[in-house]
């Protein structure tokens, strides 16, 4: 299935900015934790080195293969999610791990690259200039049945991290504006019902905390404040590798996770976060521009997702951290601590490569 | 070379710009966003940075000592610790009550105790004291129980090793270590040294991992008293058996060192334990003895006596008719009585009987301005300036303002309200030939380093030796044949006077004749005095004289302490052997 002539083909540039930004990642994830026991840097090290050959082996499959088989896997994992549900062990509040031999894993991040597939074959046969009504409620459901089952977990912020990847679908497929207008109002409606009936008070007060941090400060705002007060402290130059008073003396929380941004922010300043902001940028800008170089639909709609799911977590995340948006727990994709994350985004990645090269083949 | 329809091609990239064009704003928040907080507002982020890591806390010098003339310790500094609860993190109330209960067992706090940390928890407050200065034993079980959030403040507590020795004296402070009463009050600010500074760099859970002394705290000066732990024993001893015996409101005596005005021991009755943490009636506290004042009834005629004498308003072998057994005031229809018919008394018996009649006679000789001026001379109606709070000057009212009864009753010791110390005070002028040396109770800081021995600055003669001379004598035939007997002493000569008054009701606004003020106030030897005594009990049931009640007392106390000082008694002039003891108390 890959041969040489495809190997040329590999855009060795888009793995050299993703292992970019992933060294930075383990750089910053050693600065504010190397005083804890756990060597989370070395863990995602290793991670790394597993998601580097996943993507590899992933490479091997044509997507077109992919895409064909997407609704098997698509089965698989919504029965993976629906058994942890039922059999998981509650770890840290949530069931969304499964835990094996050595290392543990989240389905939920992993069904993303499922979700693309299967979306991507979904909306590539329809051929019309615009999405149908039929076509909106079967790919909504397609979309919705494992968002409910993470949601469930309860893991709201990795559910609310798959809409861009539909968002995106959706921009693509094109919709009627009158639909536009159903969506917003059914969203609107969603997020009043969802308030009054699903939400948990603490996730009520994460979202109220936005609007005035300060009412808390010990409570519900303390996350806010505290990136706040590391992002702010460390200044245009920041204060310097491994020390951030912020992340090295614990104020700040979840730092090697969600608020790894905030500890860039502290101990390289303005300057810094730039030099990520860029870096990103480039990440995201050759993604998209993959895009363009898909020689069918279903190559668009993969690279498209893949490329709206990336971009749409790294600003959610950054949002969080400078008190734009609630506090969600969603990670700053390949620069945040966590294994799942990092191996279904370096997945993500390799479809893009698939796609990318095979753009020649049977021209 | 792609296979896309062109309109396709065309909508897709047309969304895709459009897309990145959204995406570019929300960029530009996030820059926008960061220039905020990372150049305008990184001053005072930073600030908040470092606040939060950064803690200026005081050093607490450690207080200093109160001991007594002879070094024992009345009150000392120990360590001790504090627990306090402060919780950064949420946690649910329910894990906030588990604590406090385990806390409760261990403490045995209060269920009021417990209410107001539960109600502090509620409030969100981030520090509260769940039990100040337990002991060392205690704080070890609390860091046994292992409690997050749950810390130990190293303090300091007082202690006061003799309890309720001198308690009225000593005083209390209060939980942080200031004084409140007494000494610890008075001179708060000699003990209690100077506060240190330090900072200390602490992480988000409040561990400390750098302290620096910005500046070292000093400690305190210690205080010695003039008290002597022995003598103080002695006399409140004795108070209380006399105390409970005549079922008496309150009491208190004072025995001083007459040449130097030093106060070996003053005692009130009721007392109460420093080391006792229940709160004492506000009134059990108070130092009554310079505090409480009364109408000292014929105690006072030792300042008639000295007037008339000192201004020669009568001689030696003047007589007196008390034959009536009463006295019409000129002018008037009342009458102050004796306790009996006396006949006609000569000016020395008028004093040892305590006839109030033949005294007014004398008063009115003496004159208003005289008398008035020698009540003043004496001390009356002013502070004694004594080293401890609160010392109440009493009522003395000028003469303008005097009544047609006023010299009759001031002669005898009515419309005047005295202190304990004050009538003592008085006495000492008589026991010091003349000069009056006012009293004191502190001998020595460590402040100073010296020892202030022999300097008086504000002793001052008041009447003329010859005078002191002739009232001590009339003050040893009045303990010899008249009104206090018993408070002779055997081998020693007593110089004294008995009062006893009759309180003034404030109900009826009349002096009542049922509740009385006794007192008893001398000093012996009379040829040298050691020591002089003020005893003063406050409405004793059933007799109530003070010959009978008081100057037991005053028998009673002088007796072991003459006894305790080794003074060389009349028989027994032996013990004027230099010992360690009386070298010491002569030397002090």
């Amino acid at each position: 299935m890959i041969n040489r002539e495809l190997i040329r083909y590999i855009d060795w540039v888009l793995i050299g900015i993703l292992l970019l930004n992933s060294i930075i990642g383990v750089a910053f994830i050693y600065s504010c934790s190397h005083y804890l026991p756990g060597n989370y840097y070395l863990k995602q090290i290793i991670w790394i080195f597993i998601s580097l050959v996943a993507l590899f082996l992933f490479l091997f499959f044509d997507y077109h293969f992919l895409a064909d088989y997407s609704y098997l896997m698509y089965g698989l994992l919504i029965s993976t999610l629906g058994g942890i549900l039922v059999f998981g062990k509650l770890v840290a509040g949530t069931k969304s791990w499964i835990r094996l031999p050595f290392f543990q894993i989240q389905p939920s991040e992993l069904t993303k690259v499922v979700v693309i597939l299967v979306l991507a074959r979904y909306f590539s046969k329809r051929q019309k200039e615009l999405l149908s009504v039929t076509d909106l409620i079967v790919s909504g459901v397609l979309f919705l049945l494992p968002v409910f089952l993470i949601a469930l977990q309860p893991d709201l912020g990795t559910a609310l991290s798959f809409l861009p990847i539909y968002l995106g679908a959706l921009i693509l497929g094109g919709i009627n504006k009158k639909f536009i207008i159903f969506l917003l109002i059914f969203s609107m409606l969603f997020g009043f019902v969802g308030w009054k009936y699903f939400l948990k008070d603490y996730q009520k007060t994460r979202l109220t905390t936005i609007i005035s941090p300060n009412k808390d400060p010990l409570g519900a705002g303390y996350h806010i404040i505290q990136s706040k007060i590391a992002i702010g402290s460390g200044g245009v130059k920041g204060k310097g590798y491994k020390k951030g008073t912020q992340s090295q003396l614990r104020f700040l929380p979840a730092r090697h996770t969600d608020f790894i941004f905030s500890v860039i922010g502290e101990e390289f300043g303005f300057i810094g976060v730039i030099a990520v902001i860029l870096t990103y940028a480039l990440f995201v800008f050759r993604l998209f521009h993959s895009a363009f170089m898909s020689r069918d639909r279903v190559g668009i709609y993969i690279v498209f997702m893949v490329s709206m799911m990336i971009v749409c977590q790294f600003f959610i995340n950054v949002l969080m951290t400078i008190g734009f948006l609630p506090v969600a727990g969603i990670p700053l994709p390949l620069i945040s601590y966590g294994g799942s994350s990092l191996l279904a985004n370096y997945l993500a990645v390799s479809l893009v490569l698939n796609v990318k090269m095979r753009r020649f083949v049977n021209v | 070379m792609y296979r896309m329809i062109n309109s396709h091609e065309k909508k897709f990239k047309n969304r895709t710009a459009v897309l990145l064009f959204f995406l570019s704003l929300w960029l530009g928040a996030i820059i926008f966003r960061l220039i905020q907080l990372q150049v305008i507002n990184h001053a005072q982020l930073k600030t908040s940075a470092i606040k939060q890591t950064e803690n200026i806390t005081p050093i607490f010098p450690k207080r200093g000592s109160i001991y007594d003339r002879s070094g024992n310790i009345l009150a000392r500094s120990l360590p001790s610790y504090s627990v306090f609860y402060s919780l950064f993190k949420e946690e649910p109330l329910e894990n906030h009550l588990k604590k406090i209960e385990k806390l409760r067992k261990t403490l045995h706090l209060t269920e009021r105790e417990v209410r107001e940390i539960t109600s502090r928890i509620k409030d969100k407050k981030t520090f509260i004291w769940i039990k100040r200065k337990i002991s060392p034993e205690l704080s070890e079980k609390v860091k046994e129980l292992h409690l997050s959030g749950v810390y130990l403040k190293e303090e300091s507590k007082r202690f006061y090793p003799y309890g309720t020795l001198a308690a009225h004296v000593i005083g209390r402070v209060n939980i942080d270590d200031v004084g409140a009463s007494g000494i610890e009050y008075k001179y708060n600010s000699i003990l209690e040294g100077e506060k240190g500074k330090c900072l200390i760099l602490k992480d988000a859970k409040r561990r400390e991992y750098r302290v620096e002394v910005l500046k070292e705290s000093i400690p305190g000066f210690d205080i010695t008293l003039t008290l002597d732990e022995t003598i103080q024993y002695i006399s409140e001893k004795e108070l209380e058996k006399t105390i409970r015996k005549t079922q008496a409101k309150w009491g208190c005596i004072i025995v001083s060192r007459p040449s130097t005005g030093e106060i070996m021991a003053m005692a009130n009755f009721p007392t109460f334990d420093l080391n006792s943490k229940s709160p004492t009636l506000f009134q059990v506290d108070r130092n009554k003895a310079i505090h409480h004042t009364f109408d000292p009834g014929s105690t006072f005629k030792i300042v008639t006596a000295s007037a008339a004498i000192e201004f020669h308003k009568v001689r030696f072998n003047d007589s007196f008719d008390c034959s009536e057994g009463a006295f019409t005031i000129p002018g008037t229809y009342k009458k102050i009585r004796d306790y009996r018919r006396f006949g006609i008394l000569t000016f020395p018996e008028v004093i040892i009987h305590s006839s109030n009649v033949g005294t007014i006679q004398i008063g009115q000789q003496v004159g208003e301005d005289t008398l008035f001026h020698a009540i003043k001379a004496f001390g009356f109606g002013q502070e004694t300036g004594i080293d401890l709070p609160a010392e109440e000057r009493g009522i003395l009212n000028p003469p303008n303002t005097w009544s047609k009864f006023s010299l009759a009753s001031l002669s005898i010791g009515y419309e005047i309200s005295v202190t304990a110390i004050q009538l003592l005070q008085a006495t000492n002028i008589i026991a010091n030939e003349g000069m009056l040396i006012p009293p004191k109770v502190v001998l020595s800081t460590s402040l100073t380093g010296e020892k202030d021995t022999g300097d008086f600055p504000e002793a001052h003669r008041v009447i003329s030796p010859e005078t002191a001379k002739t009232v001590s004598y009339l003050l040893q035939k009045a303990v010899q044949e008249g009104t206090g007997t018993s408070a002779q002493i055997d081998e020693y000569t007593v110089a004294g006077k008995t009062g006893t008054a009759q309180k003034f009701d404030l109900d009826i606004k009349q002096y009542s004749s049922e509740s009385h003020m006794s007192s008893f106030v001398g000093f012996v030897p009379a040829e040298n005095p050691a020591i002089s005594i003020v005893v003063v009990i406050d409405d004793p049931k059933g007799q109530y004289y003070g010959g009978h009640v008081a100057a037991p007392l005053f028998r009673d106390v002088a007796q072991q302490v003459l006894r305790y000082l080794k003074v060389p008694s009349k028989t027994n002039p032996k013990s004027q052997l230099i010992t360690a003891k009386n070298w010491r108390t002569n030397t002090q």
